[in-house]
């Protein structure tokens, strides 16, 4: 097979998990475990990094079947941060070939007796020993970082050993002290909930803030490196970033500020990815919009306020705000339109109007839960005023007419139907007890 | 009182029928007959233990936050008395199909009863060909005949008369018995003319579930894993149970001559373990469903849909199951030590349209 089937073959193959029905956390564990093989040989195919990032809770998982090497010990306390882009995403994340380039310098020039004595010590060990695991690992992470501390303690050699990747020199450095405080941070994940952390207690905050402070000693590369471990497990990591910075975490009132803007990169990269996002979304779809919308202006208003001393975050900030509320005004001006033209056909509609016409107010609706952070709040609140307002008439001016003695009656199934959509309108645009009342009104009307 | 009789209900009965609600709060909360109130709503408990709230029928409006779907449901379930899950079914696609819980769940009611009138009609010509077939007669002619025509109703008149005078009894009767029968085993399918109905699907449908719960439970870090692993061995004592059922149903309609002979015995029995699988599996299509749906959700979600699906995870009661006293215990111990908390946006009191939509879709899906 050529070098060209093996891609086309391995496309196809990508192609189809892409296109599997079931997610993949859905399918069987042997399934999983095949697919998972495939994937990491073929990672840097478009779109497979997403898939394994998705599928990664399940993949942490079944990992304790499998005895760990050296390697993967050495990579313990960085695991959180891997990706599989090649450049430097320059916010703390780092890219997934530059640790194993570290390894392979460590295994090359640390002490090869010393690098035995692991090995053999880890071939001891019972396959889903994880505290024996542990106990090699707590040895072998400072014996590794030495070595490490002595490269970057010379930037030439460092630039030498990177080589064409010397872009990453910043990354290396980042390794080296991810290393120097490894034990801090396993002690933090061990405490930890699993990802994604919704909230922290304050004793969690508490311990956190001590196992950084103890554990770093007010070194800032090492504050910084542990921050990050922490708020990239958290939901809300702008809102966490704020908290924990605002804590005592034994740094010099030099060094905060540093330590705070190299964080808030993380935080920018996250809003930036969601401003992608929204603006990435079909225009037609109404309520993928209101949610992307949401979301942006969600972690717009948590950035804003954690990064409220930075000029040039808020300034980008405030860019992405403008995007946002146009977007917003958008979604608004194009759900009102849809519904009042489907007011005036009624339930007649064919069902994809039907659908099209619930999905502008359920649109309208998600857009009414953040309109107030983004000054559209009377937008919003107006349009859905004005669908109850004319739903409203229309109905009693229905109910009026079934009322009325003498003349065509208008057919019983056919107000009912009328009825029950102008209730449905009025439930989704306004509130449950109002489109009750309108039931209860056209019940009686109908005797 | 032993650990595993503190909340399992005895009977189905008095586990309730699992009642299509939209809002949140209601969803699937189960309806059963009361002495005194007439009728009572099962509200699952939204704290850390099993057990469910009884609200009289009349108090459950007060509660508040309910869809006008639900307020309308609420009249009619009274209205119709429906405590068996078929009358639930019936008094749920009329109100669906006045389109309050929307257009799509409107459609697929309407689809849904369709449905049901057509497997019906499809379970009397079966049944017909599988009686004549038991009388020693051939249908290969009748096979060829479509059933929509005079030809077929005088070919099989002439047929079933020659099994009435057979049998020693009128021919009305056994019109009369066949229709009863087909729509007895209309939900359940014939086996002995393999054929696929809602309930034998549904098994398929809730062995995936499992499959699927357990694997989500195997490989979550969190403290909800215990929880989905739970579920699924709930699903696997259903499926076990299903099975058994299945299979007596089967072997005791197999043989539909001497069914409708002995219609005076037979006839109750067929209906007694037909309905007894209906009862069984009440509430698992919307728990299936709930659950699919989470399936491209971030893991949070995930996490938050099994507490949702833990409260109305469909237990068997304690007098229907041959659960052990240990397996009893071990789900006691399990809701004690862990607090299982619903999504707080699942109990709150107000009506919030986007889950209100969200169950809306899942109602949709589970008529289908």
């Amino acid at each position: 097979m050529s070098d060209l089937d093996k891609k086309a073959g391995v496309n196809k193959t990508v192609a189809a998990v892409l296109d599997l029905e079931r997610p993949l956390e859905f399918i069987s564990e042997e399934k999983f475990r095949e697919v998972a093989k495939l994937l990491e040989e073929v990672h840097e195919q478009p779109g497979v990094q997403q898939i394994l990032d998705h599928v990664r809770p399940r993949l942490v998982k079944l990992r304790p079947g499998r005895k760990p090497n050296l390697q993967r010990l050495f990579y313990m306390p960085l695991e959180d941060l891997l990706i599989f882009e090649t450049m430097s995403p320059d916010n703390g994340m780092l890219p997934r070939h530059l640790p194993a380039l570290v390894w392979k310098y460590i295994a090359e020039r640390g002490d090869a007796e010393t690098l035995k004595q692991f090995e053999t010590a880890l071939k001891r060990t019972g396959t889903g020993d994880r505290e024996a695991h542990k106990k090699i690992a707590h040895r072998l992470w400072p014996w590794a970082s030495a070595i490490l501390v002595n490269l970057v303690s010379n930037t030439g050699n460092a630039k030498g050993m990177l080589g064409r990747d010397v872009g990453l020199i910043e990354e290396l450095n980042q390794i080296s002290a991810l290393l120097q405080a490894a034990e801090s941070i396993d002690l933090l994940k061990e405490e930890l909930p699993p990802k994604p952390i919704r909230s922290l207690t304050d004793e969690q905050m508490g311990m956190i803030r001590r196992t950084i402070a103890d554990g770093a000693k007010g070194d800032a590369d090492q504050v910084y490196v542990m921050v990050l471990i922490v708020m990239v497990r958290m939901a809300k990591r702008a809102d966490f970033l704020e908290n924990i910075m605002g804590m005592t975490l034994g740094l010099s009132s030099a060094d905060k500020p540093v330590v705070y803007a190299r964080l808030s990169r993380l935080v920018m990269t996250e809003v930036t990815d969601r401003a992608k996002q929204l603006s990435a979304t079909d225009k037609g779809n109404l309520v993928g919009l209101a949610d992307n919308a949401r979301n942006l202006v969600n972690g717009l208003v948590a950035a804003e306020k954690a990064l409220k001393n930075d000029p040039r975050a808020r300034h980008q900030l405030s860019e992405m705000r403008k995007t946002a509320e146009k977007t917003v005004t958008q979604v608004v001006d194009n759900a009102k339109g849809t519904v009042v033209a489907a007011i005036s056909v009624g339930p007649d509609a064919p069902l994809e109007s039907l659908i099209e016409t619930e999905n502008s107010l359920l649109a309208l609706r998600k857009c009414q839960t953040f309109a107030g952070q983004i000054g559209l709040d009377k937008s919003v609140t107006g349009a859905l005023g004005s669908i109850v307002g004319e739903v409203k008439q229309k109905a009693e001016k229905l109910f009026a007419s079934v009322s009325h003695k003498g003349g065509h009656q208008p057919d019983r199934a056919e107000v009912e139907q009328e009825m029950y959509w102008a209730v449905r309108m009025t439930e989704l645009a306004g509130n449950p007890d109002d489109a009750d009342k309108i039931r209860r009104q056209g019940m009686k009307a109908l005797g | 009182m032993k650990p595993n009789s503190l909340y399992l209900p005895s009977t189905f009965e008095e586990r309730g029928t699992a009642a299509p609600f939209t809002t949140p709060m209601f969803a699937l909360s189960r309806v059963r007959p009361d002495e005194r109130q007439g009728l009572v709503l099962l509200l699952p408990s939204f704290g850390g233990t099993d057990g469910a709230y009884v609200v009289p029928w009349s108090a459950v409006q007060e509660i508040g936050g309910m869809s006008t779907h639900d307020r309308a449901l609420h009249e009619e379930i009274l209205a119709a008395k429906a405590t068996s899950p078929d009358m639930m079914r019936a008094a749920g696609f009329k109100v669906a199909m006045t389109g309050l819980a929307g257009p799509v769940a409107a459609a697929a009611a309407k689809k849904a009863m369709e449905d049901d009138r057509k497997k019906i009609e499809e379970t009397h010509i079966l049944l017909i060909l599988a009686l004549l077939t038991s009388s020693g007669m051939t249908t290969q002619e009748l096979m060829q005949t479509n059933p929509e025509t005079d030809e077929w109703r005088v070919k099989t008149k002439a047929m079933l008369e020659k099994s009435a005078r057979e049998y020693g009894i009128e021919i009305d009767q056994i019109y009369h018995r066949i229709g009863e029968l087909s729509e007895t085993l209309a939900p359940v399918g014939l086996a002995i003319s393999r054929q696929e109905a809602r309930l034998r699907q549904l098994l398929q449908s809730l062995g995936e579930f499992r499959q699927s719960i357990s694997e989500w439970g195997e490989a979550d870090l969190s403290e909800m894993a215990d929880f989905a692993i739970y579920a699924a061995a709930v699903a696997d004592l259903t499926l076990d149970m299903a099975g058994t059922m299945f299979r007596k149903l089967d072997a005791g309609v197999a043989d539909i001559g001497l069914v409708v002979r002995e219609w005076p015995t037979q006839g109750p029995l067929a209906k007694h373990m037909a309905s007894r699988l209906s009862w069984l599996l009440d509430g698992w299509q919307f728990v299936i469903e709930l659950w699919r749906s989470l399936a491209d959700q971030p893991v949070d979600e995930q996490r938050d849909g099994v507490g949702n699906l833990m409260r109305v995870l469909p237990l068997i009661p304690r007098n229907e199951s041959e659960e052990d006293e240990e397996d009893g215990k071990k789900r006691h111990e399990l809701f004690q030590r862990k607090r299982l908390q619903a999504h707080i946006d699942w109990r709150t009191g107000k009506y919030d349209v986007e889950l209100v939509s969200r169950i809306e879709q899942i109602k949709a899906k589970a008529v289908a």
